[in-house]
């Protein structure tokens, strides 16, 4: 039988589509999410709403009742406008004086949580190789990694008022100390070394590793391709968690830390920016659920299919 | 005791231990002093979980359970030198070690590995799982291709020689090739792992119920090449509870049961005339007859044992119990003696060939 | 029934003199509201006399019309104003006096000199005469820990500076804040079971409806738990009419902290629903005639999923708790009833009335996140 060459290129091409489902994925996350928040951005306007729905005009007169669609056609259509902008990467003003736009602003915060995020995961691979290391030691887990990996961020925020107002210490917002904060107290540690040690545990113990030993050749060798994957599908699987802390982080440094998080909270909450509260929301979202879709996949289509 | 030319690996009073949830130890292997002679074909029976895989898996210097410790001395003969993998025999340190396991595990010589990787070859029962699933075919005999004088081979002509000696078709060999296990079938799979464990030339072939699982044609094939083997001074252990598959190609016998290694057999001719052998032994011949099993034969669990041994632990069978009284004090019933002190080493005197069993009972 | 030497033995310390506190709230908590009428906001009562000899004079901007003895002064002058301020340190009350424009008052004030007694008290003549009963003060917040009240109670760990009882006031903190964890729990078990035991058992079934229900549970877990935090609370202060925030806006909140978090569960327990749906025993359960409900919660949840169940609603719980505490203190939102806000209020009084009140709530946080820890480690332990 003749194969046809164009059904085989949609083969192929299907397979394509398959590597980008992690992709497609998050879109339509954030495209669903991002309407319902547009959702929100309308109904907190308290007079009639012009082209720009992210403006707040004032009026004293009373507005007419709409029906459920019209006000749905309303935000369809200005769902579209800024999908239609946010294709051109234009995002709009932030703020008129200094003048800048909403995508270097978002951009630059996003650049500076991205950092903390990334110091973070490395900080915590390398403690949680040390505490894998050490763990064997019966004494040393007891008294030290168990109270270490019990540590949220309540301890830290305790300890770091008690610091500062009873023994007059400071603590800088060095980008080293605020990664370590963050990669102790939301737990981010705890959970990363319980996985990696128990994926390690898991993969040491497979037939094929003890195969390895029997043939005296290094379990390490045979075993590092899947140790690899599993920790970078662990560690993307974790992303979202590392986001949330340093949510909090943020927060609790009152604006010396200014990544991403404090700008959804200080443009949501604080000195209210309907467009800035928006777009950084919808970017984090994008972020996260494409870093969690990824390690979905990853999980899925590499580990299990082996 | 054998001398030093004919023995290959001399084990002494070898414990296996593994710490489980209650938090008392389990002793998977007990007391166990063998003597693995050279260039001979070598069959460790015994039932489900009696510990054969244990013992060779001590031998080799792996834990299979953990939390566990491997406890005795264990040594191989190599080029007329004795090279220790173990040498930990103080029972007093048995508890230190047990918690602190990786303390134990420092305790293998680091000249295990080259010992495993020149001269042991492991054959295993199910080889779609004992082969990396990450890895293509020719990326596995990559690493057997490293070892020994291999690399002066052409790498291409390496693979064809070994996958063809194993018994894969020439027509199927660059399909193989490129292949992961999961996409192996049973047999083939175990046909390259045949190929791969040959192709590093081993001196010790160490066979884990290679029959088990795979389809006629492939143990034929697998039977033929060990007996092709046998003889050329390699010394091939074989582990199997099917005694009709040891039984052609097998010239020495290990029975264990219950982590116990309760007889050595070394002519197997024995093994037709099971009335001079241990109660257990006898009982796994007989089973092979089934018309002789008798009425009130009954399958029974194999013991667990949470100390180290002080009893035989095949006494507690009712089997024992009708044996009568001890022929040097006749006030103490087989029974008795058997379930408050270990047998010794008991030689065979009518054979001049010294086989052993470790049973207090004498006819 | 636990494997203690799984459990760390500094985790069995802490869980003991925890549970010892639990106790005592609870006692605390169930004898306040069930024999009394007492608030946890109510102000308490105490007023203590300040002894004769530790009276002392201060006076500014005062003339003196006999000013040959310096301990005894007339004012003739209206306007005016005194106040008295007692320094706990020294045990002493200072009377400060300045001119101001003097609001009649019942009582009389006189000057008194240090060393007067009660006679002397009454004798003296002056324009300004105060008397004794002016020197019973009650206005002595805070009382320090292990005070007798003057109806006889003891208050445990004194009070605060608006006179409120730090120990009625802590318990009934961590209660408000327990129920909004609870609240958070029920939603999280209610949610996750149902949505894992569709996915899990009846995937075949409805195989859209599963795989719908799958992509959201995906959606929900790939956005970060503090992300959905913010935009509920956003939403929560568009909607909810001002009048109502105050009361319904946190456990709004925390009922969709449990539904955000369920999706944890629903994965755990779906994937033992695969894994057995398959198996022997649940064939022969159904060649038996057993509805699906009565496997499923007769059968599988009892026997496969409620160690699972266990260790995630108690994480959960816990993490409900803590996340009450870090967003209170960090104003995220205003809860005067949770023990966050008790900490930031401790925190804020510390320069002016000591470290009292802030280690007293510390230790009282630290407590209540190591009970939480621990817990969750024996639970675990229990599962193994």
């Amino acid at each position: 039988m003749n194969i046809n060459i164009p059904i085989l290129r949609n083969i192929n091409n299907i397979r394509i589509l398959n590597y980008l489902s992690p992709l497609f994925k998050s879109l339509l996350t954030v495209a669903i999410i991002s309407y319902l928040l547009m959702c929100l951005v309308y109904f907190s306007h308290i007079g009639p709403i012009g082209n720009d729905i992210f403006q707040q005009k004032f009026s004293y007169q009373e507005l007419p009742n709409k029906s459920f669609i019209t006000v749905q056609g309303e935000i369809i259509i200005h769902y579209i406008n800024w999908i239609n902008s946010a294709l051109h990467l234009d995002f709009g003003q932030a703020y008129s004086y200094p003048p800048t736009s909403v995508l270097s602003l978002v951009g630059s915060k996003i650049f500076i949580s991205s950092k903390l995020i990334f110091f973070s995961l490395l900080i915590a691979l390398a403690l949680s190789i040390i505490i894998i290391i050490l763990r064997k030691y019966k004494l040393i887990n007891e008294i030290i990694i168990e109270p270490l990996l019990s540590i949220s961020f309540t301890h830290i925020l305790v300890t770091i008022i008690v610091c500062k107002i009873i023994f007059d210490i400071k603590i800088g917002s060095s980008m080293f100390t605020a990664s370590l904060i963050l990669c102790l107290g939301s737990g981010f540690l705890s959970d990363f070394s319980y996985l990696l040690y128990k994926e390690y545990e898991n993969i040491m113990s497979k037939d094929y590793a003890i195969f390895a030993e029997f043939s005296g050749f290094s379990k390490l060798l045979f075993t590092l391709k899947e140790m690899t994957i599993s920790l970078i599908s662990i560690s993307t699987s974790r992303i979202p968690i590392l986001f949330g802390g340093m949510i909090i982080l943020e927060i609790a440094s009152q604006g010396s830390l200014e990544g991403v998080g404090y700008l959804i909270w200080d443009s949501g909450f604080v000195n209210q920016n309907l467009r800035v509260f928006y777009s950084a929301t919808v970017f984090s979202i994008f972020i996260t659920s494409f870093f969690f879709f990824l390690a979905d996949f990853i999980d899925r289509k590499i580990l299990l299919k082996n | 005791m054998n001398n030093l030319n004919n023995t290959l690996i001399e084990v002494r009073n070898l414990y296996s231990v593994y710490k489980t949830n209650t938090s008392k130890p389990k002793f998977i292997l007990n007391d166990v002093n063998i003597d693995i002679p050279k260039g001979k074909t070598i069959g460790i029976i015994g039932e489900s979980g009696s510990g054969k895989t244990q013992l060779i898996s001590s031998i080799c210097g792996i834990q299979l359970l953990s939390p566990g410790v491997i406890y005795g001395n264990v040594r191989f003969n190599i080029n007329n030198e004795w090279v220790s993998v173990y040498n930990n025999d103080k029972n007093s340190e048995m508890d230190y070690y047990l918690n602190n396991p990786f303390k134990a595990n420092k305790k293998v010589s680091s000249n295990i590995r080259s010992i495993k990787r020149d001269l042991i070859g492991f054959i295993p029962q199910d080889p779609k799982t004992y082969l990396n699933p990450f890895w293509t075919v020719d990326t596995l005999f990559k690493q057997s291709h490293k070892l020994n004088n291999n690399h002066k081979i052409p790498f291409d002509e390496f693979i064809e020689k070994h996958l063809l000696s194993a018994g894969i078709r020439d027509n199927k060999i660059d399909d193989i090739k490129r292949k992961r296990p999961n996409e192996l079938s049973g047999g083939e799979a175990q046909r390259v792992m045949m190929g791969f464990v040959f192709s590093k030339s081993p001196k010790i072939i160490i066979a884990d119920e290679p029959t088990t699982g795979v389809d006629v044609t492939t143990q034929k094939k697998i039977i033929e090449t060990l007996t092709a083997l046998s003889g050329n001074d390699i010394t091939i252990i074989l582990i199997s509870h099917d005694l009709g598959f040891l039984d052609h190609l097998v010239d020495e016998y290990f029975v264990m049961y219950s982590g116990f290694v309760c007889e050595y057999i070394k002519k197997k001719e024995k093994i037709y005339n099971p009335e001079n052998l241990h109660p257990y032994t006898k009982k796994i011949v007989q089973s092979l007859d089934k018309n002789k099993l008798s009425k009130n034969s009954r399958l029974e669990t194999t013991p667990e044992h949470q100390e180290f041994l002080q009893y035989c632990p095949y006494s507690t069978k009712g089997f024992c119990s009708q044996l009568g009284t001890d022929i040097d004090n006749p006030k103490i019933t087989y029974t008795e003696k058997c379930r408050t002190s270990l047998p010794d080493k008991k030689i065979d005197s009518n054979d001049d060939i010294n086989s052993w069993k470790r049973c207090w009972y004498e006819k | 029934m636990f494997n203690t030497n799984k459990v760390p033995k500094f985790s069995i310390i802490l869980i003991s003199i925890a549970l010892i506190m639990f106790v005592f709230i609870s006692i605390n908590y169930i004898s306040n509201h069930l024999f009394s009428n007492i608030d946890s906001d109510e102000r308490i009562e105490y007023c203590q006399r300040i002894k004769m000899d530790k009276v002392k004079f201060i006076h500014d901007d005062a003339t003196c019309n006999i000013p040959n003895n310096s301990n005894v002064c007339q004012y003739s002058c209206p306007g005016w104003h005194s106040y008295k301020k007692y320094n706990r340190s020294d045990d002493e009350m200072e009377y400060y006096i300045s001119r101001t424009d003097f609001t009649s008052s019942s009582k009389n004030i006189i000057i008194v000199p240090a060393h007067a007694s009660v006679t002397d008290l009454q004798n003296m003549v002056g324009s300004l005469p105060i008397s004794t009963d002016s020197l019973l003060d009650c206005n002595l917040h805070p009382l320090p820990p292990l005070t007798r009240t003057n109806d006889n109670s003891t208050l445990l760990l004194g009070t605060d500076i608006e006179g409120r009882d730090i120990f009625r006031l802590l318990s009934s903190s961590i209660f408000h804040s327990l129920q909004f964890a609870f609240l958070t729990l029920i939603a999280f078990f209610i949610s996750g079971i149902s949505s894992g035991i569709l996915l899990g058992y009846y995937s075949n079934q409805y195989f859209v409806i599963s795989s719908i229900a799958n992509y959201i549970n995906k959606s929900l877990e790939s956005v970060p738990l503090l992300l959905w935090i913010l935009i509920s609370l956003y939403a929560l202060k568009l909607f909810l009419p001002p009048e109502l925030q105050h009361d319904f806006a946190w456990p709004i909140l925390f009922i969709i902290l449990g539904q955000v978090s369920s999706p944890a569960l629903s994965k755990m327990i779906r994937l033992k629903f695969i894994k057995l749906a398959d198996d022997e025993f649940v064939v022969a359960l159904k060649m038996l005639g057993l509805s699906n409900s009565k496997i499923i919660f007769n059968h599988i949840i009892p026997y496969y999923c409620l160690p699972i169940i266990f260790s995630q609603c108690a994480y959960i719980f816990a993490q409900a708790l803590f996340l009450d505490i870090t967003l209170t203190y960090l104003n995220v939102f205003f809860n005067e009833q949770s023990i966050g806000y008790r900490f930031l209020e401790a925190k804020n009084t510390i320069s002016d009335y000591g470290y009292g009140y802030f280690i007293i709530t510390s230790i009282i946080i630290f407590f209540i996140i190591a009970f939480m820890f621990s817990l969750i480690r024996l639970i675990d332990s229990y599962n193994e």
